[in-house]
């Protein structure tokens, strides 16, 4: 079943998101997901675009200034809720980790 | 600077392997400039390693030349990471970068997948879509056809070949198109999983139909226009491969000329059309008249060659031991693979002489099993075509005829008329006399007949 729209977020839709807790334009995105995640994440160009304009129409972001040719976002509150639920799913995620393993060591 | 053309055939929705040939010829030092279709245009640099990428920008168009603000920003955004524009083509966007393995243009192989997707809709599927559409109201004619004249059709290798061109293509498109959803489907089940799954290699497939329609088109050449030398024969078919060349080159120009000016899409796409009809039309014209040259034929003056048998198998001389000089012998011959009809009349030339007349028609059947549609052509032609009837068959004593079936015409009042269909081996012959045939006529015909079969 293909995944529906934005119910969970990939990785580079997360870090996306995230760095746009601060206004940034798409380049500044790409810096800082590299440096956010030391090299691990990379964001394609075409893939950030893709996933720019999708946020826009999902208004998880909102364009705030155009300078030239480059455009500015920031997170909206549908796009913090977005994160928190992700974050939510993630700590589940490390829990469920930490109960079968912990259970074991202890063992 | 200098530069090289290339003719390159791909499939524009399969990146990576558009891209693997780009980074071929960087290493061998040419670099993609500008591509227009069919033709891509490079230019020298020192021989090198340079990745390559497409982006499929689905608002952008092949009729507007100029980068879209939006397409800008794109490129700004790509130029950060070391991506250059190489050029664009219709919503194809051709990047190159010389750093090392630099981050592709796409990370996130769903959304890959649905750009690439988004373009084969718009490119690949709708054509092939409305190729199947019109194929299948072609084939509801054509068999409308087969059923009331399959002589005609068959012996027509015109009509045959079309046919055969129309299904082959039709179904060379329709594997195509399910090959692409049978990779469609898997690939976005792998994209779920988190990688891209490569299409087959459907640029090979696409080059082998292109390659395909040029041998069948030159088959088709040779067949539309007969000449009476070898020689003359394959200038005709040097001469269209001339002018498809120089009408492709000049659609290609056209397209070069029209990225210098700063029109709207709206008249880009007007120009281009027009340019392409009027070439066309110039191009038959310059084909048509070519071919007279080659021939040796004037303006105006149309040669009919058939390439049935020009031999004539029967005639009132054989029947009657008279001359018949004041008469005319027309014999229309057509064959194919799979039959040969030559349809023959002897005439006096006055048309309003009371003088006898011999008309006949020889189906000379080459595939067995097609032998009692042809047979039901003949008997009941005239009822299939929707035509008055004039006569109908009632079989008769084949003896006579040595045939294995014979049948006789009647009038639609009931009396005989001097029409006789008669069956042999291989042979059906249809024969029309303005007068009652002797036993002795009646054997003559017989052996000519005979003869023709056993031939």
């Amino acid at each position: 079943m293909a995944r529906t729209k934005f119910q969970t977020l990939t990785e580079q839709m997360f870090y996306t998101l995230l760095c746009l807790k601060q206004e940034c334009c798409g380049t500044d995105i790409l810096d800082r997901v590299r440096a956010m995640t030391q090299g691990r994440v990379n964001i394609g160009s075409g893939t950030l675009y893709t996933l720019l304009e999708q946020f826009l129409e999902e208004n998880m972001i909102r364009q705030t200034k155009v300078e030239g040719r480059r455009r500015s976002y920031i997170l909206t509150e549908k796009g913090m809720e977005m994160l928190r639920t992700e974050r939510s799913r993630l700590e589940k995620q490390l829990a469920d980790y930490r109960r079968i393993f912990e259970k074991e060591e202890l063992g | 600077m200098k530069t090289k053309r290339r003719l390159e055939i791909f499939a524009f929705w399969q990146p990576e392997e558009i891209c693997h040939h780009l980074e071929d010829m960087a290493r061998k030092g040419w670099l993609l400039l500008e591509i227009n279709h069919p033709f891509w245009t490079y230019r020298q640099i020192p021989p090198q390693k340079i990745s390559f990428d497409i982006a499929y920008f689905a608002s952008a168009s092949e009729y507007d030349f100029q980068l879209s603000p939006a397409q800008e920003e794109f490129r700004d955004l790509c130029a950060h990471d070391g991506w250059e524009l190489a050029c664009t083509y219709g919503q194809m966007m051709i990047f190159y970068n010389t750093g090392e393995n630099p981050t592709p243009l796409e990370t996130e192989p769903e959304l890959k997948l649905e750009a690439i997707h988004t373009y084969a809709m718009k490119h690949f599927l709708r054509v092939l879509g409305g190729l199947l559409l019109l194929l299948l109201l072609n084939s509801r004619q054509m068999i409308a056809q087969l059923q009331q004249t399959p002589i005609s059709v068959l012996t027509d290798n015109q009509q045959l070949f079309s046919m055969f061109c129309l299904v082959l293509f039709g179904i060379a498109y329709l594997v195509q198109g399910l090959l692409y959803l049978r990779w469609y489907t898997q690939a976005k089940y792998a994209a779920q999983a988190g990688f891209f799954l490569n299409p087959g290699n459907f640029s090979g497939m696409l080059r082998g139909t292109v390659g395909g329609f040029l041998v069948l088109l030159v088959y088709q050449i040779l067949l539309s226009f007969p000449a009476e030398t070898a020689l003359q024969q394959w200038c005709i078919v040097g001469l269209f491969a001339f002018g498809l060349f120089v009408y492709i080159i000049s659609i290609s120009i056209t397209q070069g000329v029209l990225k210098g000016r700063n029109w709207s899409k709206e008249t880009v796409r007007t120009i281009t059309w027009l340019a392409a009809v009027v070439g066309m039309l110039v191009l038959a014209w310059a084909l048509m008249w070519g071919i007279r040259q080659i021939r040796g034929e004037d303006f105006g003056h149309q040669t009919q060659l058939s390439n049935g048998v020009e031999e004539i198998p029967l005639t009132m001389e054989d029947l009657t031991d008279q001359a018949y000089d004041g008469y005319t012998i027309e014999s229309i011959g057509q064959e194919s693979v799979l039959l040969g009809r030559q349809i023959v009349a002897q005439l006096p030339k006055s048309d309003h002489s009371t003088d006898p007349k011999l008309r006949y028609t020889l189906v000379d059947v080459k595939v067995s099993w097609l032998y009692d549609l042809y047979l039901e052509e003949l008997l009941h032609g005239q009822t299939k075509k929707g035509v008055l009837e004039t006569y109908t068959y009632q079989p008769m004593d084949p003896a006579p005829w040595g045939a294995a079936e014979a049948y006789q015409g009647y009038d639609m009042q009931g009396s005989i008329v001097n029409r006789y269909l008669l069956c042999y081996d291989k042979l059906i012959a249809e024969i029309a006399l303005d007068w009652e045939p002797t036993l002795e006529q009646i054997e003559m015909i017989r052996n000519r007949m005979e003869q023709m079969d056993h031939r």
